[in-house]
């Protein structure tokens, strides 16, 4: 039986892999990047250029334990019409 | 016809937008996050520091409200197997650590602070130095953990991450180390020659790229797919649409499509910027909480020495206190850290900017260029213009991290 690295191997065709490279490729710019900078671990990740979705606040890499649950503007209070929660931004 | 003007209502503090929210007018604060309908009474508007005077109380309102979540960077270790050019931690770097990490006093400090307290989650986060060099220490301090969190405080949502180069031998303990983690970061700097001359190997000779890859397989085999991403730093010389391709080329063939890309940034030793730096730091962008050093009550860093600091750059400036401290003396230190070292408060410019609550002056991990004036490298224009054209598309609520809903 194969092991999971080799089954991996194959969880994207070629097609695929370069279908997907294109498609974040679109996004490429060496100096942008997109809205936000949402990852919860130190390191370079607050310079981020490239994510593997449009916006690392739907970055499915950062909402395990990342920064939309470290998110600060809990202003959980009540007005007259609408209260607010704070949300975890990939779901 | 767009609406462009939206700040010029004389009466609003300068942080208010005006927008939609299920198609009924409100102004959104975007220091506060809140949002109030445009028919609400004067009183209620100063109630909530919509009015214009009022903006250092709704900046003091958003940047010292305690957080629901504690995250602690803990950097068990400042030992490495290797020695980075960009390292953010290089000069922190030792060859043999002499002190080991007091999990036991840790887990007392955070029992303190979760405590009575607001917070609904913990959250560490492993860095270092190579936080599996002190794998079996992190084992202990989340079980030790765990077990007070089940005993005595079983409302906490309890979460582990690590950032690690995979240069180690998968033995027990870091196997039990890494099934215990929400989320495995693996810095992966670039392909095999330029990831080799960026990470060179620490007195042991070994391929790093090679040595990292290897285990990256057996991490795989280990069942970690879910959790693992790759995070890499590449120099500006190798930065382009070929080399990035070839880079993620690599670990789809893996079957990883978790990749983030990113520029070097400046460092306590190569305080220069690269270019890309430069240039990202300019970009426009929606960053609606203030950078990790200015989260009040929610980012701590830590290691062996038992300090307690608010962020892991310029470690001189940012000690906190002890975690034998209480974390009541490490909230007012805090407070004291960001009046005296909050970029923006220094800077007119950004107090007055309307869109101040998406930029908070950008990250620190810029401080060696920015200084005290964020506003010099900011591109103020463009993000008013993304705040206005979100606000026309009623996603800024959704974009600045708040979901809105009718009270019932």
């Amino acid at each position: 039986m194969l092991s999971i690295s080799k089954q991996l191997e194959s969880r994207f065709s070629s097609d695929e892999i370069e279908r997907i490279i294109a498609s974040r490729l679109e996004k490429f710019n060496p100096v942008a990047s997109a809205p936000g900078d949402l990852n919860g671990s130190i390191g370079c990740a607050c310079n981020k250029l490239l994510n593997d979705d449009t916006c690392p606040e739907i970055d499915e890499t950062s909402t395990v334990i990342g920064p939309d649950r470290m998110w600060s503007v809990a202003h959980a209070g009540k007005t007259e019409i609408y209260k607010y929660e704070p949300v975890a931004l990939h779901s | 016809m767009q609406e462009k003007q939206r700040y010029t209502n004389m009466n609003l503090s300068h942080y208010i937008v005006n927008t939609k929210h299920f198609g009924e007018p409100v102004y959104f604060n975007t220091v506060t996050k809140m949002i109030l309908p445009e028919s609400s009474s004067q009183e209620t508007l100063s109630e909530h520091f919509f009015l214009e005077g009022q903006e250092k109380l709704a900046l003091d309102q958003a940047l010292f409200n305690q957080s629901d979540k504690l995250c602690i960077n803990v950097n068990p270790t400042w030992e490495c197997t290797l020695r980075c050019k960009h390292c953010s931690v290089l000069t922190q770097l030792v060859a043999r650590q002499k002190h080991k990490l007091d999990v036991t006093g840790l887990i007392s400090f955070v029992e303190k602070a979760l405590t009575n307290s607001k917070y609904t989650h913990l959250l560490y986060c492993f860095a270092g130095g190579e936080p599996l060099i002190e794998a079996a220490t992190i084992n202990s301090l989340i079980e030790g953990t765990t077990a007070l969190l089940t005993e005595k405080l079983p409302h906490i949502v309890f979460n582990n991450t690590i950032t690690t180069n995979a240069t180690l031998p998968l033995d027990d303990t870091i196997q039990k180390t890494l099934h215990l983690m929400n989320k495995i970061t693996i810095s992966v700097d670039g392909n095999e020659k330029e990831h080799n001359e960026q990470r060179h190997a620490y007195k042991a000779t070994f391929n790093p790229f090679q040595t990292t890859l290897a285990n990256i397989r057996s991490m795989l085999d280990m069942g970690l797919l879910e959790k693992m991403d790759i995070q890499a730093s590449l120099a500006d010389d190798v930065l382009t649409k070929e080399y990035a391709a070839e880079f993620m080329r690599t670990f789809l063939r893996m079957g990883i499509n978790k990749i983030k890309i990113g520029s070097i940034h400046p460092t306590n030793v190569y305080k220069k910027p690269t270019e890309n730096y430069f240039g990202n730091l300019k970009n426009a962008r929606i960053r609606p909480i203030p950078c990790c050093k200015f989260r009040y009550g929610a980012v701590y860093s830590t290691d062996a020495s038992g300090k307690l600091y608010d962020a892991v750059w310029e470690w001189s400036r940012n000690e906190l206190g002890t975690i034998y401290d209480d974390p009541t003396t490490i909230y007012k230190n805090q407070v004291t850290n960001i009046r005296n070292q909050f970029p923006c408060f220094k800077d007119k410019t950004c107090m007055s900017c309307p869109v101040i609550g998406v930029c908070w002056g950008g990250c620190v991990n810029g401080t060696t260029v920015i200084k005290d004036n964020p506003s010099a490298y900011c591109d103020q224009k463009k993000t008013l213009q993304m705040v206005t054209d979100y606000a026309n598309d009623n996603t800024i609520t959704t974009l600045s991290g708040c979901k809105i809903k009718k009270a019932e």
